[in-house]
This record gives structure tokens, C-alpha cells and sequence, in this order.
């Protein structure tokens, strides 16, 4: 179930005997990381990891992305954090967690016995948090880093994610401590993110994660204040689906590193559209806010998809869109 | 069953029995006063148990379909609503819920008929403490009286002392409460029933004799002053707390609640579904808390 494990043997191909159901293979490659199925969590969504496992069915998932850990404990944003929007979520959550000591002393135990690989989100107000971050972290057990440079609800949670230079040196300076394999979570909130995912690949990322929430605002026309505490917030749910969509097609065609895809995805057909313009894997959010199991349902169903067009490999359907200029 | 304090990050198993997301079907759902509305689920005998103070977490809308695009629906997250009560009935687990009619979801949940299926993820958080040996002091504001019925049902079949205090704006807000007939205080803003004010001018003529534990769910500013007026007289009380719920499960640290007493930063809040939603008054830092003044 762990990362980097060799994967089974590639099953044969769509033949059909008597009533066995096709073979299917849902292991897919993500830069260095093998992974028995492409179904992440979403950082922030799913907590640590290892809260109420059988109700998550967190087993059957193929990464769990932690909840952000920065160096300091936080306490993250006053109260209210989360407004419901037109299918989405505005939230202003603040990175609330229990710092990288806790972490490893107290979740870090418990998240290795899952059985996912899993992946530790990290987040910074400098490059060398970031760094200093990892390396209180790193060990045995862990499959890769997600650098959160995009989360638009702390002060400079931004910043990172907003120039390329910016993004290089936090990749920079975490690659500098350490060899496991790093993600970038991307920010969409910018005018060329590819040249951000290029920067980051340039200094030693081994992929993207995109994308992290858009900025969205709602205001209480009563009281003629904002909702949130922060004024804005991180918009995400199905309502994003069409635009990290788009992002990730644009990454894919302008760059050739692994991307995972994130953003409104809640069913697995949702997860093959991202599958298809060239995610390598992807990521289930707000969707575990309404049902927990999410991801590990949606594990199953990727697999009765692919049995229903008669087995194979999954991995096989990654990047396979075919455009109309494509086509033509 | 006590609440366990904002600082342990790592939720333990609920106060009650196991938390599954079910299939519950409507047996009843009557209003009972103005905007208010009493809910009887069906589910199977083996669900739960709860705890009095516990809640459930309902979605009206079908389990999403792999095959097709995932959308919200009438809403994108559940509901959440303390148990009114609970019994075993007929070989199924009865789950009560009294609730408001107050926005688009509620609003959709009122026009429910019995045969109807609702999706049902419970039962969750921490449950008020029924001591063998105190008066138990139930105050409820609103539809905030709902999970101290619970409380007062069991109570009862213990055959314990218990004050059971309602609070509303007016007798036409209020549930009829007729299964406690006798042993309600009321309280009315307008003076319509019981005592014309609020819970506190009721809580000010009662004379407690013996060790007596408050509980108490309902507005904000209520359980504030609850939570005040027992801390003058040293008495315990216990809060349930409400905030806006994103999972109900303790993944998403949405509705956060400004603590005190914690050791660090990451203790400053605690986590309504989590942490509570029954918490010792003292957990919370009231003061800020409170709303920005407008």
C-alpha cells in the first residue's frame, strides 16, 4: 500500500473470460511516487488522516494529504470560517494545527499505520519555515512533501504563489534539506500559472498540486460587513470544478512534470475529466465535508468505470484528450 | 462522557456508539409551534446509541453517483441538529429531532412526509454529564430546548431531580412540551407564558437545595449569561455550543470556537463538533466570542 513500491504487474488487457469481471489496474506513476490508485485527500479537508478511519474508509485511498503543519503551532482565524455558497464553500480556516513537534511526536505515528501513502502538507511565512518545516518532518514512513505556498487565508499565504521567483525560493530552500519528493500546491489566483509550476519544477519539484482555492468574498448586507474575518476567503466545491479544470489542462499542454488535480472533483467521472487532460492523480476536498467516504467511494467507482469499458489500466486514459484541433 | 478539552488533536471515538452515515426514513414531521418543527427518523435498530447532547448531521440529497457530475444539489453540506431523543421502537432506532424552520434547507426538511429517506451521518460530538447525586438545571432558549429533552428523558427513567426551563420570545414559538407537563418553568419575552422576561429572571426565583449541575443550549448571548449566572453561585455548568458546521466529524476545523484555558496557540479554539458541541462553560472565552458590534 506504501509509496514507491514497485507496482503489481500490469494486468493484460480488456479480455473477458466466462464471468470474471475485466482485470483492472488503477495504479498510477506521479513523478516518483507509485501509487495503488490516483485518489488523494485534499490538504485541509480531511484532517490529519487518521480521524474516524471506518466511517472514511481511508484504506482504500491512494495518498492522504495532511492538514498543513507549519514549524509554530497556530490557532488559525476567528469565528465564522466557512460560509456556504452557491455549490461551494468561502473559507477563512487560518492554518489551525498543531505545529511540527506535535506533529511528529503525537499524528505522525498514528498516520503510518493507515496504510495510504502519505503526504505532509507544509506551509510557511518564509522559505526557511519551509525548510526548517520539512526537515523537523522528514523519516521514514512518509511518501512526499505538498508545499502549501497558496493558501489565501494567512498573511503572506500568497505571496509565494504569486511570482515565479517567489515560488523558486521556497522550493530552493526546501530542496537544499532534503531529497524526498516534493509537490507544489499552485495558487489559481494569478495571471500565468504555468510560469509559477515552471519555476518550482526548475528548482527540483518533482510535480504540482493545482489548485488551491480561488479568492472569493460575501459580504452581510445587514450589517454591511464581510462575512469572513479576513474579508475574503478560499472559494472551493463543485463550483470551481470548470476553472481548476482549465487550470490543469493549461499546466499540462505548457509543461511535462506530474500534476495532481484539485478542485471540485466529488465523483469519479469528475475525476476522469481531470485524468484526461493530464493530471497524473487527484485530489477529493470540500466533497468529504458532506460525506467522509468520498474519496474511497470514489476509488470504487474509478474502478467500475473502467471495468464498464471493459478493464485495463488507468493510467493508460492520463492525458489522452482529444481536442478538436487534435483531431482534426 | 465529560467534553474533552480543545487541546487534544486527535478525536477519540464519540461519547455514544459508532458514527455511520444511514439511510433514515421519515416516520413523522409535524410543526408543533410557529417556524417550529418535530422530526421522527427510522433507522436501524443496531444505529448508535446516542448520547443526550449528542447531534446528527442530515443531507436531503442522494448519495452522488460515480458515473455522473457531482454537484451540491439544494446544499452543498449537511445540517446539523442535536437528538430531541431517542428510543427503540418496532425492531428500529428512532432518532427525534426538533428543529426551526430558518433558511432554504430547514425549509426543504419541513416538507418531508413519513416513507421519505434522508442520508443521516451520526451520532457525533460530546454528550452533557448526568450525575447520580445533583439537581440537573435544564435551560433551553428557543429550539435550543431540543437536546435538553433528550437530557430530560433520561433523567426521568432514572428517576432523578431535574428543572426543566424554556425560554422563548413568545408562547406561539414555543414546542407544547406536554410529555413534561408539570415540570416546565416557562419564560416568555412578552409575557405571554410563564414569567415575562427571560430564562435568567426564572433562574433568579428558583431556590436550589442541593448540589445542582446546569445545562443549557440555546443562543449565543443566552448561554452566556447561563454560563454567567452559574459561575457567580459556583455551579457547574455545561454549554452546548453552536457554530456554522462544515463535516460535523472533526476534518474540517471550521466551527471553531474561541476557548480559554488552553496550553497554546493551537488550543485558542476549539472545535464545536469535536471538542463539544457539550463543553464546561469555562472552555469558552466569551468575550471574544461575541459578535462585532454592527
Amino acid at each position: 500500500m506504501s509509496a514507491q513500491q514497485p507496482a503489481p504487474a500490469a494486468e493484460s488487457g480488456p479480455k473477458k473470460t466466462g464471468c470474471q469481471p475485466p482485470p483492472v489496474d488503477l495504479s498510477v506513476q506521479v513523478g516518483p511516487l507509485r501509487l495503488d490508485n490516483p485518489v488523494m485527500t485534499a490538504s485541509g479537508t480531511f484532517g490529519y488522516g487518521d480521524e474516524h478511519p471506518d466511517l472514511t474508509g481511508v484504506s482504500a485511498l491512494g495518498a492522504v494529504v495532511t492538514k498543513t503543519t507549519t514549524v509554530e503551532p497556530r490557532a488559525g482565524n476567528p469565528p465564522p470560517r466557512l460560509f456556504e455558497t452557491p455549490a461551494g464553500i468561502l473559507n477563512s480556516i487560518g492554518l489551525q494545527n498543531v505545529g511540527a513537534e506535535v506533529f511528529v511526536r503525537d499524528v505522525l505515528p498514528r498516520l503510518r499505520e493507515l496504510g495510504p501513502a502519505i503526504i505532509v502538507s507544509v506551509g510557511g511565512s518564509r522559505p526557511q519555515d519551509f525548510a526548517h518545516c520539512v526537515e523537523l518532518i522528514q523519516g521514514d514512513g512518509l511518501a512526499a512533501f505538498e508545499l502549501n505556498i497558496s493558501c489565501p487565508n494567512v498573511a503572506s499565504g500568497l505571496e509565494f504563489s504569486r511570482s515565479p521567483a517567489e515560488a523558486a525560493k521556497v522550493v530552493r530552500a526546501v530542496r537544499s534539506r532534503t531529497d524526498m519528493p516534493l509537490f507544489v500546491k499552485l495558487s489559481p489566483n494569478v495571471t500565468d500559472i504555468a510560469s509559477v509550476g515552471r519555476a518550482c519544477i526548475e528548482e527540483g519539484a518533482d510535480g504540482l498540486t493545482a489548485v488551491n482555492t480561488f479568492l472569493g468574498m460575501a459580504v452581510d448586507v445587514e450589517r454591511r460587513r464581510p462575512v469572513l474575518p479576513r474579508s475574503v476567503g478560499g472559494l472551493s466545491g463543485p463550483a470551481i470544478r470548470p476553472l481548476a479544470l482549465c487550470r490543469v489542462w493549461e499546466l499540462a499542454r505548457r509543461l511535462s512534470c506530474p500534476i495532481i488535480g484539485v478542485g471540485g472533483i466529488v465523483t469519479a467521472r469528475d475525476a476522469m475529466e481531470f485524468l484526461l487532460v493530464g493530471a497524473s492523480a487527484i485530489q477529493v476536498g470540500t466533497a468529504n465535508l458532506r460525506d467522509p467516504s468520498r474519496g474511497a467511494r470514489l476509488v470504487e467507482g474509478l474502478r467500475e468505470m473502467l471495468r464498464a469499458k471493459g478493464g485495463g489500466r488507468l493510467r493508460d486514459q492520463i492525458g489522452t484528450l482529444r481536442t478538436p484541433l487534435s483531431e482534426g | 462522557m465529560s467534553a474533552r478539552t480543545g487541546g487534544s488533536h486527535a478525536p477519540k471515538g464519540c461519547a455514544g456508539g459508532q458514527i455511520s452515515i444511514a439511510a433514515a426514513e421519515v416516520v413523522s414531521n409535524q410543526q408543533v409551534a410557529r417556524d417550529l418543527y418535530w422530526l421522527s427518523l427510522a433507522l436501524p435498530e443496531t444505529w448508535g446509541p446516542p448520547v443526550p447532547g449528542q447531534f446528527v448531521s442530515l443531507t436531503l440529497e442522494p448519495p452522488w453517483e460515480e458515473t455522473r457530475s457531482g454537484d451540491a444539489g439544494s446544499a452543498l453540506l449537511r445540517r446539523p441538529f442535536s437528538l430531541a431523543g431517542f428510543c427503540k421502537k418496532g425492531g428500529r432506532a428512532v432518532a427525534e429531532i426538533l428543529y426551526a424552520r430558518v433558511g432554504k434547507v430547514t425549509g426543504l426538511i419541513s416538507g418531508l412526509r413519513a416513507g421519505q429517506m434522508v442520508d443521516l451521518l451520526g451520532p457525533t460530538g460530546t454528550g452533557f454529564p448526568i450525575a447520580q447525586d445533583a439537581h440537573a438545571v435544564l435551560v433551553g432558549g428557543g429550539h435550543g430546548i431540543a437536546p435538553l429533552l433528550f437530557v430530560a428523558d433520561v433523567i426521568r427513567e432514572r428517576k432523578l431531580p431535574f428543572t426543566l426551563l424554556y425560554g422563548t420570545r413568545s408562547a406561539d414559538q414555543a414546542a407544547p412540551l406536554d410529555a413534561f407537563a408539570g415540570s416546565v418553568r416557562w419564560a416568555t419575552e412578552d409575557g405571554s407564558r410563564g414569567t415575562q422576561g427571560t430564562v435568567i429572571d426564572v433562574l433568579d426565583q428558583l431556590t436550589l437545595e442541593q448540589r445542582s449541575v446546569v445545562m443549557t443550549c440555546g443562543p449565543r448571548a443566552m448561554l452566556e449569561a447561563v454560563a454567567h449566572w452559574s459561575g457567580k453561585r459556583g455551579l457547574e455548568c455545561w454549554v452546548s455550543l453552536e457554530e456554522i458546521f462544515g463535516c460535523g466529524v472533526g476534518i474540517c476545523a471550521s466551527c471553531a470556537v474561541p476557548a480559554r484555558g488552553g496550553a497554546g496557540a493551537y488550543e485558542r479554539f476549539l472545535w464545536a463538533c469535536r471538542d463539544g458541541p457539550v463543553v464546561p462553560a469555562e472552555r469558552v472565552d466569551w468575550d471574544a466570542w461575541r459578535p462585532v458590534k454592527a
